[in-house]
C-alpha cells in the first residue's frame, strides 16, 4: 500500500472515530414550531412542522426537547417563518417531567403574563400543539398533562378546560408524587 | 326593549347569574391572538352543546365581520362547536340561552389591533353585534354581556392577549360591548323591514327598504348593485 493511501485510510479512520464520538456526545431531537409558509391551511393554528435539534448527550429527551422548544424559534429560523409562542422569555418556563404509564406530566413556571396570548382559540391550538407534537415524537409518550407550580387545576382554568378524563381530572397528586424525570424513550 | 346586563366574576358563575336573571341571549367579547402577525380570521366559539340559534347567531356575526373587515372565517363557516379541543366550552355551555364567544379579529396583528384600539374600529364593531342581536332576538329581552378575561375572581389581573402596539385584549371587548349596550339601548325592539344601506365608517348615504326575499347582486364591472328580474 502506498503511502498516499495509508494517509487515505488514517484520515478515514479518524474521521469516523470522530462522528461516533460527537454522535455518542450529542442527542438529536425535534421540536415542533408553527410555519405559515407550509400550512396548507393558514386558519389551521394546529399545523406544526419539525425542526432538528441536537444538545449534549443527555438520557432525559423530554426535558431537553420541552427546553429547547420553550426557548423559541432562532433568529434565522424566524426569518424563515417559524413561529412559536415560546421566545427566550419563556426559555425557562419548564420546572420539570415526569413519564409515567405513557402519560408526560409537564409542571411549568407561571409564566402566564409571558404567554397571554395563548388562551385565546388559536394561541391555545398553537400552544397545545407544540408542546404535544414534541412530546409525542418519543414512543412512550401517548398523552401530556400540564401543570402550573404543580397544580393541573391552575393550567386548565387558565386554558378555560374542564378537568375531565384527558387531563387526569386535574390531579395534582400526579405532580408530586415520585416518578422518573423525563425518562421518554426516543 | 333590550336590556343589557354586564355580568362579572368567574366564567361558571356569570352563566348561573344570567340563567337566574332569564337573559335572552348572552355574549362574551374577546380576541384572537397567534404568535404570527399575519393571522387574520373571524371565528366564534359556541358551546358544545348549542342551539341551532346559536350556531346561525354565530354563523351570522362571523360573515359579517368578515366582510366588514375585509377577511375570511375559519372553523365550521365561522364557528368553533366547543371551542378548540374542549377550550372555550366551559364559557359557555352552563348558560341556559343562545350564548357565543366573540373572537372577530386579531389582537397580534398589528393591522388589525389598530382596528380594535381606534373609535371607528370599535363602532364597527358594535355595529355588527348589535345588528346581530337584533336580527336573531327581535323581540327584546335581557341580554347578557361578559367581558372575556376581565373581573374573573379567580384570576383578578388577567387581562387578555396584549394588543400588538399598546392595550390590552380585555379592556377593547370592554370598550366594544359598552358601545354595543349603547347602541342596543336606542334600538326599537319592533321587527325592522328589511333595509338596503350604504355606508361611509359611521354615515348613512342611502337607505332603501327591499323585499326580504330579493336577492342582491353586486356587478363589479358596472359598478352596480342590483336586483335579478
Amino acid at each position: 500500500m502506498s503511502w498516499r493511501l495509508r494517509l487515505g485510510a488514517l484520515w478515514l479512520g479518524l474521521a469516523l472515530a470522530g462522528a461516533a464520538l460527537a454522535q455518542r456526545d450529542s442527542t438529536h431531537l425535534l421540536v415542533y414550531f408553527s410555519n405559515a409558509r407550509l400550512a396548507t391551511d393558514p386558519a389551521d393554528c394546529a399545523a406544526v412542522f419539525a425542526r432538528d435539534r441536537d444538545v449534549p448527550h443527555t438520557g432525559a429527551v423530554a426535558t431537553a426537547a420541552l427546553q429547547q422548544l420553550f426557548a423559541g424559534p432562532t433568529p434565522a429560523e424566524k426569518a424563515m417563518g417559524w413561529r412559536s409562542p415560546f421566545s427566550a422569555s419563556t426559555a425557562g418556563l419548564l420546572k420539570s417531567v415526569r413519564v409515567r404509564d405513557g402519560t408526560a406530566y409537564v409542571d411549568l413556571h407561571d409564566l402566564r403574563g409571558e404567554l397571554a396570548g395563548a388562551t385565546s382559540s388559536c394561541g391555545a391550538a398553537e400552544f397545545q400543539s407544540q408542546v404535544q407534537r414534541t412530546l409525542r415524537q418519543f414512543a412512550s409518550i401517548q398523552r401530556v398533562v400540564l401543570a402550573i407550580d404543580g397544580q393541573p387545576r391552575t393550567f386548565y382554568e387558565w386554558m378555560n378546560e374542564d378537568c375531565g378524563s384527558a387531563n387526569g381530572r386535574c390531579n395534582a397528586a400526579a405532580f408530586a408524587a415520585p416518578g422518573k424525570t423525563s425518562g421518554a424513550r426516543p | 326593549m333590550y336590556k343589557i346586563k354586564f355580568y362579572k366574576g368567574d366564567y361558571l358563575q356569570r352563566q348561573q347569574q344570567a340563567n337566574a336573571d332569564k337573559a335572552v341571549a348572552y355574549v362574551e367579547h374577546h380576541f384572537n391572538s397567534s404568535a404570527s402577525e399575519q393571522a387574520n380570521y373571524a371565528v366564534v366559539v359556541v358551546g358544545s352543546n348549542a342551539s341551532q340559534t346559536s350556531r346561525n347567531w354565530g354563523r351570522w356575526y362571523a360573515r359579517a365581520i368578515a366582510e366588514q373587515f375585509g377577511t375570511k372565517v375559519a372553523g365550521d363557516e365561522g364557528i368553533l362547536v366547543g371551542g378548540w379541543n374542549g377550550r372555550g366550552d366551559g364559557n359557555l355551555k352552563h348558560t341556559q340561552m343562545p350564548a357565543l364567544l366573540l373572537e372577530p379579529l386579531f389582537a397580534s396583528n398589528p393591522q388589525q389591533a389598530e382596528i380594535i384600539r381606534s373609535a371607528s374600529g370599535q363602532a364597527a364593531l358594535a355595529r355588527v353585534l348589535a345588528e346581530s342581536i337584533r336580527r336573531f332576538f327581535p323581540k327584546g329581552g335581557l341580554i347578557a354581556f361578559s367581558v372575556g378575561h376581565k373581573y374573573k375572581t379567580s384570576a383578578p389581573n388577567d387581562r387578555g392577549a396584549a394588543l400588538a402596539g399598546g392595550g390590552t385584549e380585555a379592556d377593547h371587548a370592554e370598550k366594544v360591548l359598552e358601545h354595543t349596550a349603547a347602541l342596543l339601548a336606542e334600538a326599537s325592539p319592533t321587527p325592522q323591514p328589511r333595509m338596503l344601506r350604504v355606508m361611509q365608517g359611521d354615515q348613512l348615504l342611502f337607505e332603501k327598504q327591499v323585499d326580504e326575499d330579493a336577492v342582491l347582486v353586486w356587478s363589479s364591472d358596472r359598478n352596480l348593485l342590483f336586483i335579478p328580474d
